[in-house]
């Protein structure tokens, strides 16, 4: 005798498992990190409130103040990311299967990155501030250090993703290393590079305020020193002039991009 | 005559772009660094106490691990848990975000509201709750979970808008209603896209849940700031490694699953 069960029934059979381990995974997770659904729910009218009362209406007086701060962190966003670029570029070269010297080198970069990219900017902040003390100089450092991670990765992947055939044609015909690089490899994967550096900038900027919270400087700075006196008008303001200066990066940036692309 | 003719390796429309590119990039990074007016001098004696503490980091003090690893284990929690419960709300959320199987002042106004809740980081949130509920992992639950609900709303809602105008067209031409065309003909068609969006995510999740803890939000980052400030930093390289294990073990895991999507895609 054989047992035999339909098609649908084992794909129902999944699902309902599915669902389980999701309600357990959401049980045992509210425990660990208490989590109470009601309270969560109860505390929705008086986090409205707060936020309308307290944060709104921003100040408009702060805005004298937010400006240099603003420009800062955007500051910090772009040369840490050209920065980051140039250094990923070289990176990402000897990371890629196609171009690297020795696979022994590929390794070794990507096993050097990942370290940078798994540790968050603003732990990098953390750490560096004792050394640099705080200021804008830590913050171009960290995001710098984080976006060198990002960026050699998809860099390498670009490059990896290349056709080959090009690569195989200048060989054949004797062309060196650099000249393969030059006429094969860069001009394959140029729009790629520049798409996956202008998402980077747009990461940055978000980072480039977040790391002031821990002594970066910029706009994050003002937000966390505007919090702890209670000023949540002034902060209001500059976290809206963050959410505005954010929307219009990533929309040139998308612009850009989708031309490349 | 002169017959020889040059390809050129790059199109010429896509080179003059190459070259105002190049040269606003240039003007770009010069005008800030003159903005920031950065110190280099002591930028180098900076450099070299850096490299000290790093070797002060390596060095890892291992005394304190288990309330690092309970932190560890608190802040993966926050990260699933605001996955899962974001996941679930942004699900529902998407279809009144998608142009083509919502009205359109409705898709507008749920997608506008999504883009502004993005624009405003995490951390940001996070502050927020923690400023009105006070220290713990709950208030970074709630930030997590605002950010990425946001997020996931509009990755689902970009999926849900690629499904084929003509797989809803067929259904609604048998007459099927607007619940039994969203559930037999769109859902089917997205659950993989969603699994990735979600899984991807949660990769992101995981990273950011390291930090909360520098914003008073509890988990893995409340140790570091900790250690930190006493300037400890045999027990910060140790925290470190945590959060690093912590993040590298989800990004390996998820590029062996294969649940990778183009990043570019969306921003975060």
């Amino acid at each position: 005798m054989e047992t035999h069960i339909p098609l649908h029934k084992e794909k129902q059979l999944y699902t309902w498992l599915g669902i389980a381990f999701i309600m357990i995974s959401v049980y045992l997770t509210s425990i660990a990190s208490r989590f109470d659904p009601y309270e969560a729910l109860a505390i929705v009218p008086g986090v409205l409130k707060f936020i309308f009362t307290d944060f709104f209406p921003p100040a408009a007086g702060a805005l004298p103040n937010i400006g240099v701060p603003l420009l800062d962190t955007v500051c910090m966003a772009v040369v840490s990311t050209i920065l980051a670029a140039a250094v990923s570029l070289v990176l990402a070269l000897l990371a890629a299967a196609p171009t690297t010297p020795h696979p022994a080198v590929k390794m070794l970069v990507r096993g050097g990155v990942s370290l940078l990219r798994n540790i968050p900017s603003l732990a990098w902040t953390l750490i560096l501030v004792p050394a640099f003390g705080i200021g804008k100089f830590v913050g171009l450092i960290a995001l710098c250090i984080g976006s060198v991670g990002t960026l050699t990765r998809f860099f390498a992947e670009s490059v990896e993703e290349i056709n080959l055939g090009g690569i195989e044609a200048i060989r054949s015909v004797g062309g060196s290393y650099w000249q393969t690089l030059k006429c094969g490899v860069i001009p394959q994967c140029t729009p790629s590079l520049i798409s996956w550096t202008l998402y980077n900038l747009e990461l940055n900027i978000r980072a480039s305020t977040i790391i002031g919270m821990v002594g970066g400087g910029g706009i994050g700075m003002y937000i966390q020193f505007t919090v702890k006196l209670f000023r949540y008008d002034h902060a209001a303001m500059a976290i809206i002039l963050v959410a505005v200066t954010v929307l219009i990066l990533e929309y040139i940036s998308k612009k850009i991009r989708s031309f490349l692309l | 005559m002169n017959d020889i003719q040059t390809i050129h390796l790059i199109p010429s429309k896509q080179k003059a772009f190459y070259i105002v590119f190049g040269a606003g990039l240039v003007i770009l990074i010069v005008a800030s660094f003159l903005w920031l007016d950065l110190k280099v001098t002591s930028g180098f004696n900076g450099l070299k106490k850096a490299l000290m503490f790093m070797g002060r980091l390596i060095l890892m003090d291992f005394s304190d691990w288990k309330s690092v690893l309970v932190s560890a284990g608190e802040s993966m929690s926050v990260a699933i848990l605001s996955t899962i419960l974001s996941a679930v709300a942004a699900f529902f959320f998407s279809f009144a975000a998608a142009f083509n199987v919502s009205p359109q002042a409705v898709s507008s106004l749920v997608k506008g509201l999504a883009a502004a809740i993005r624009a405003i980081p995490t951390i940001i949130w996070t502050l927020i709750f923690v400023a009105y509920l006070g220290f713990g992992p709950f208030p970074g639950v709630l930030g997590l979970f605002f950010h990425s609900f946001a997020y996931l709303v509009k990755a689902f809602s970009e999926s849900i808008e690629e499904v084929k105008p003509g797989c809803i067209e067929a259904m609604r031409s048998t007459g099927s209603s607007w619940l039994q065309i969203m559930a037999r003909g769109v859902v089917p068609t997205i659950k993989t896209s969603l699994i990735s969006w979600t899984a991807m995510r949660f990769e992101i999740n995981v990273g950011q849940s390291t930090i909360l803890g520098l914003v008073g939000a509890g988990g893995v980052g409340y140790e570091l700031s900790k250690t930190m400030r006493i300037y400890n930093f045999n027990q910060a390289g140790f925290v470190l490694l945590v959060i690093f294990v912590m993040s590298f073990g989800i990004e390996v895991l998820f590029h062996k699953l294969k649940l990778t999507v183009d990043k570019r895609q969306l921003d975060l």
